[in-house]
């Protein structure tokens, strides 16, 4: 009778769903996070929610968390000495003068200064030696100097050390014997070599990477340890898993010697649940949005699998990892709306949970998207699950107040507020989509967070899209898509070669050794299906920018031939930019994955309130397809069994979202339990 | 405010609500964004992919810049004009079409010089012109007699001009331009490759905004264009009117005009007044025979990036914050040329603009600004690769170290602002794709400004060649440093050395073609930011530590701050 427990952490919640792997029973629950303390609150919501039967029968603990995120965002991290070639020492700080981030932040910014570096400049040092571009060895490595640095370290009290020597990907001997030369001369705390944490050309994203892998280490890896010792002596038994920015999950002992790669791995579990989701319903295209109280986050997924960059950036800093590509801007439940010269703005400053929306009486004044939905009826409460009375009228005031600026009535002005966060949220949608030449038309949106669903009807309206799915345990879906993660344990290199029949030679080799290196690192002992699968990151000779194409293998071997590979990367090419050319291909990268699927857990099973015998009962809302108040069914949302058929406008309650499903749209209840609704107008 | 001025307002308001324009706002943003995903990841040369050296906007139909592309702001500026030019030209014949790709780096349009391409696309809708996008972007290569030039002597040496010619008319490519185009090049594939990126990013962002007024329509789309604008120029004005009105001065040196080293010192004046802001260079020196002249489009884009740092906090520039700004110039100076004066370095005057009126401007509120910036240095190499291959590549920007302000020490080396959406290079990947080895790119110690608050370190940068090359040279600030206020000291000035394997060095300001034999090594030592606040009144503990830390030598630090020994 095993069990499976999900557990996310977010920013203000912790979320818990446990999966009866027999009978299908699910139990959630939710608990305040304690940023200070963050093993104590999961530790907390798990005991508070199930007994510890439930823990021992575990066979997969399931985890995604913050800790990782805080410890740069608060920098709180360890401190790190960095060696780097002679002449690079300040790599991390040239930061290749960079002033415009990823999101286009700071373009006129006159003021603008850099972040202070993760390791102060006393603490980087460079080493004498050198490999050129194609791995020869240019100088061999100083090892005297590598002694030298170890003192430094020791006397400096570093408790880890990151190494990146230049061109390391080409030739990582000089990375491996620095990290020999500083054992031998007594450095006992952690070492990240650059090849080994990325592999991947870029010499200050790659130190960047490595860097942040060091910093983090001591806070996730003693995190890691305190959790799973607290539930082994709850009798726990089985599995302890934890989500990356990938997509997938790693054994907590491979996640405490990579730590990077769990730093982002925050929005990226509602992605998996939406992928699982894709297949159960065969969904070609699909686009998620999961709505919190600041922010908004999408992310496309193809064939069910979420799209995956390679390299971003967090608070500035880029990271080279595999990254489920999941876009946020600051358009959520607490965003405040204001008056610019004769403009709207909604956020992307937000009231957050302090002083919060309005309505919740807490001190807010600005009005946010809570109370423009609160004031249009939209969220058919007075009360919120947790006892909370809502000032509707205090809501209706701050509108009254923002509308008069703009010459528009409260109400007016409720709608613009909706309308504009519905488009802040609708443009990162059609960007993420129409970057890799996808039309959002055809795809469906799966909304979930506790704001999605409000706001689903909105979305699909105004990016023309004609079907919303909005799963199971909506409000704590994050949680949910823990649980039916597989584990993806990856490695790449760049080697820069030719897509041709030397290339595929060259590529093949280097698919070995890196599977070779996946099988040295600290694993778990899984159960499970285990896959290999390879993908290049190819281009056209001069571009720079890569399109990831994954590769056939057979035993290990590529099974496909060069002509095979280029023609598929000419039709997603053409597929993602509207024209190819024909000319010769270039290998970038090759990376190697292996993917082990847990064992199929059953079906949850959905306990169903009999809602038959119940008069309907009514709300009256604001409908922006009628264009004017309209009456609106009111649902619980247990009282809907498979099969179930609904018709806008209607809201469906529950007890950690509402779903505002306006007029014209029409619904049924999947076997999954998951709404879909369909727009009979488009 | 005036009775037509205010009717018109009132029937703008009737056409559009707030709230719909505020949508349309994103949507203009977005429509540029994507503009700029698709030129970056369909590029062909580096300059433009990764350094980002290119810039781009959307148009309305009477030449307006709706948003702009987040890289190049000094580009964008002028790129209304060369749209306008371009409409007025085929407005007396054939017209534009649906379909019609315009390509023109002529700079007495552009702004600039002939390697900066401008693509440009109008837009239909419903057989009605309604808008346009445009890209301007760097270009490796146009056929000039090296592949960069400092010591031309006129416009016809610094590669092929293209007037704004039709590259597709109605969709067709006009294969006789196209192969005259790419005949005029050394490194044609590069040139087609970032044509074809530049024409695709701009109908992608041509899509994007159709899709927009076709929903809103075209009558309401235009009328929140001018509520958008109108709420730009208000906050522009807002801004103008915090600072105190008078009139500032600022004096500024060009050094070299690129045939020889001549110092140019230039007067600009500023005049801030009623939410307005006059710019007058009439000073500035005559047109030079050297490759140093601005085009007067090119500086009402300085000027316009000068002033947006001023007013922009978040969001785009738009043609709204342009409305205060005037400039006047003297025709036939530096500031002013008359084809076919050359324009090969234009962009360094340029910047030097920017800074004349950022220190015009900090006169009026110090603690508005930071000092001045280092200048980028800019070098280009060329030669024949192990497989005698034709090659070109640059090294845009080595330097940038940013001035103390009064909140602190000048940070880690920054782009301008001028140029703020470009990146440095990263070495491993020169390295991966030319005949060079990077052997240093670190803090220079000793070389930032002294003072309460320190400037940005410079950078030494020396690379090796390992075969032959041929180098053209681009150095400015290589005596005048960049300004510092309040009474804090000046960092150090650019310098470029070339070490011949025999040991003997040359210093170099501006060089063309210059023969960089195999083992040679060129060393760029580039400029420190200036600091803020005079040198005595640094805490002992921040010379302390800036020692310990490397940013100062020992003996450096008793140089500059004997107060702390």
């Amino acid at each position: 009778m095993a069990t499976r427990i999900g557990i996310d952490v977010g920013g203000t919640f912790t979320d818990l769903i446990v999966l009866d792997e027999e009978s299908g029973e699910i139990t959630v629950g939710k608990g305040p996070s304690n940023p200070a303390a963050v093993d104590q609150a999961v530790q907390g919501v798990l005991a508070a929610t199930v007994d510890r039967s439930a823990v021992e029968r575990a066979g997969y603990f399931l985890h995604g968390t913050t800790v990782g995120l805080n410890a740069l965002l608060e920098r709180k991290g360890a401190r790190v000495g960095l060696l780097t070639t002679e002449g690079f020492r300040d790599v991390l700080e040239i930061r290749r003068l960079i002033r415009v981030d990823e999101r286009g932040e700071h373009m006129w910014d006159r003021l603008f200064r850099t972040p202070e570096p993760l390791v102060s400049r006393s603490l980087r040092l460079g080493i004498r030696e050198r490999v050129l571009a194609d791995g020869t060895v240019r100088q061999p490595l100083d090892r005297a100097g590598v002694v030298e640095a170890a003192s430094t370290f020791a006397r400096e009290d570093v408790e880890c050390v990151a190494i990146m020597f230049i061109n390391s990907h080409a030739n990582p001997e000089h990375e491996l014997e620095a990290a020999e030369v500083l054992r031998e001369a007594g450095f006992a705390g952690p070492v990240s070599l650059s090849h080994l944490v990325s592999g991947q050309y870029r010499e200050y994203e790659r130190a960047s990477t490595t860097v942040v892998d060091a910093y983090v280490r001591p806070a996730v890896s003693g995190y890691l340890e305190r959790l799973e010792s607290g539930l082994r002596q709850e009798a726990f038994a089985g599995e302890c898993l934890i989500t990356t920015s990938a997509g997938g999950c790693l054994s907590f002992a491979e996640a405490r010697s990579r730590p990077f790669e769990t730093a982002m791995s925050g929005p990226v579990a509602g992605a998996v649940g939406a992928s699982k989701l894709c297949a159960q319903l065969r969904l070609p295209l699909a686009i998620t949005a999961d709505v919190g109280g600041t922010s908004f986050d999408t992310c496309l997924l193809v064939d069910g699998r979420p799209r995956v960059k390679y390299e971003g950036e967090v608070v500035g800093m880029p990271l080279q990892t595999p990254w489920v590509d999941v876009r946020s801007v600051g358009a959520g439940g607490g965003s405040i709306a204001s008056a610019d010269r004769g403009l709207l703005n909604v956020g992307p400053r937000s009231a957050g949970a302090h002083p919060g929306p309005v309505c919740y009486g807490r001190g807010g004044t600005e009005p946010t998207v809570t109370d423009a939905a609160v004031t249009l009826g939209m969220l058919a409460r007075d009360t919120l699950a947790s006892g909370l009375k809502l000032d509707i009228e205090a809501a209706a005031a701050a509108l009254a107040r923002l509308g008069e600026q703009l010459g528009l009535d409260p109400e007016q002005a409720a709608r613009g507020v909706l309308r504009v966060a519905g488009a802040t949220m609708a443009g990162a949608i059609r960007a993420v989509s129409i970057e890799v030449g996808e039309d959002p038309r055809s795809a469906a949106l799966i909304a979930y967070g506790g704001a999605g669903p409000l706001f689903a009807s909105l979305l699909a309206r105004e990016l023309g899209i004609r079907t919303i799915v909005i799963p199971n345990y909506a409000g704590n879906f994050s949680a949910w898509g823990l649980l039916e993660q597989d584990v993806v344990r990856s490695a790449a290199l760049t080697i820069v070669s030719r897509l041709d029949d030397g290339g595929l030679v060259r590529a093949e080799r280097v698919i070995e050794q890196l599977f070779e290196q996946l099988d040295s690192r600290a694993q778990a002992n899984l159960q499970g299906t285990v896959t290999h699968e390879a993908e290049f990151d190819l281009r056209y000779p001069g571009q720079e920018y890569t399109l990831t194409v994954p590769v056939t293998l057979a035993d290990g071997r590529i099974a496909e031939s060069p002509q095979e590979i280029a023609g598929r990367f000419a039709d997603l090419y053409e597929r993602t930019y509207g024209h190819r050319f024909d000319v010769d291909v270039d290998i970038l990268s090759v990376r190697a994955v292996e993917r082990t699927a847990l064992p199929h857990a059953a079906r949850p099973r959905h306990s169903i309130v009999d809602g038959a015998g119940r008069a309907p009962r009514i709300a009256r809302a604001y409908s922006f397809a009628e264009e004017k108040w309209c009456e609106f069914e009111l649902i619980a949302r247990e009282s809907l069994a498979p099969g179930a058929q609904f018709a806008g406008p209607a809201i469906v309650m529950e007890a950690t979202t509402t779903s505002y499903i306006d007029a014209g749209l029409s619904g049924t209840v999947h076997d999954s339990g998951a709404l879909i609704l369909t727009d009979t107008l488009a | 405010m005036d009775a037509t001025t205010e009717s018109a307002q009132l029937d703008r308001a009737a056409a559009v609500d707030p709230v719909t324009a505020s949508i349309i706002r994103h949507g203009l943003d977005a429509a540029a964004d994507q503009m700029l995903v698709t030129l970056k990841r369909t590029a062909f040369s580096p300059i433009i992919y990764d350094v980002l050296d290119g810039g781009g906007a959307l148009y309305d139909r009477r030449f307006r810049m709706l948003s702009q592309i987040q890289t190049l702001p000094m580009f964008t500026g002028s790129l209304g004009f060369c749209v306008q030019a371009t409409f007025e030209h085929y407005a007396t014949g054939e017209g534009l079409q649906d379909g019609d790709v315009i390509v023109v780096n002529d700079p007495y349009l552009t702004g600039t010089h002939q390697w900066d391409v401008a693509v440009i696309v109008p837009g239909f809708l419903d057989g009605e012109l309604v808008a346009y996008a445009a890209i301007k972007a760097h270009q490796l290569d146009v056929g000039a007699l090296a592949p960069f030039v400092s010591n031309s002597t006129d416009l016809f040496q610094e590669g092929t001009i293209y007037p704004g010619v039709k590259l597709f008319k109605a969709g067709r490519r006009d294969d006789d331009l196209y192969r005259t185009i790419l005949s005029n090049t050394r490194l044609p594939e590069s040139a087609a490759g970032d044509l074809s990126a530049q024409a695709g990013a701009c109908r992608a962002g041509l899509r994007a905004l159709l899709e927009l007024i076709e929903r809103y329509g075209l009558e309401q789309f235009e009328s929140a264009v001018e509520v958008i604008l109108d709420a730009s120029e208000a906050k522009m004005r807002e801004r103008l009117a915090e600072l105190p009105p008078g009139h500032y001065t600022s004096t500024m040196v060009h050094e070299h005009n690129g045939l020889e080293q001549v110092m140019l010192p230039f007067e600009v004046a500023v005049e801030i007044a009623d939410g307005a802001i006059t710019i007058d260079v009439t000073d500035a020196p005559p047109a030079q025979p050297g490759p140093v002249n601005s085009p007067r489009v090119g500086v009402i884009s300085a000027m316009r990036c000068a002033m947006m740092a001023l007013a922009i906090d978040d969001g785009r520039a738009n043609e709204g914050y342009f409305r205060p700004l005037q400039l006047r110039t003297r025709p036939g100076s530096m500031f002013d040329p008359q084809r076919p004066a050359p324009c090969a370095l234009a962009s360094y005057p340029m910047y030097i603009l920017i800074e004349a009126i950022n220190e015009a401007i900090a006169q009026a509120r110090p603690e508005h600004m930071p000092g001045g910036y280092d200048m980028c240095v800019s070098l280009v190499m060329w030669g024949l690769d192990a497989a005698g291959s034709f090659w070109a590549d640059s090294i845009n920007v080595v330097g940038g170290a940013p001035a103390a302000a009064a909140y602190g020490d000048g940070g880690g080396p920054l782009m301008p602002i001028g140029i703020s959406g470009l990146r440095g290079m990263s070495w491993e990947v020169w390295e991966a794709k030319t005949p060079m080895v990077v052997e240093q790119a670190d803090y220079a110690p000793d070389s930032a400004g002294a003072g309460r608050f320190r400037g940005g370190p410079g950078i030494d940068f020396v690379v090796t060649a390992l075969r032959d090359m041929e180098l053209t040279v681009v150095n400015e600030r290589s005596q005048v440093p960049p300004f510092a206020l309040a009474g804090g000291d000046t960092g150090r000035c650019n310098q470029v050395l070339v070490h011949a394997p025999d040991g003997t060095v040359e210093q170099h300001t501006k060089v063309t073609g210059l023969h960089v034999p195999e083992g040679a090594r060129i060393e760029v030592r580039t400029g420190g930011g200036a600091a803020f606040g005079p040198p005595e009144q640094r805490p002992a503990d921040e010379v302390r530590a800036d020692v310990d830390a490397g940013y100062l030598t020992e003996a450096g630090a008793r140089a500059r701050y004997p107060h702390a020994f």
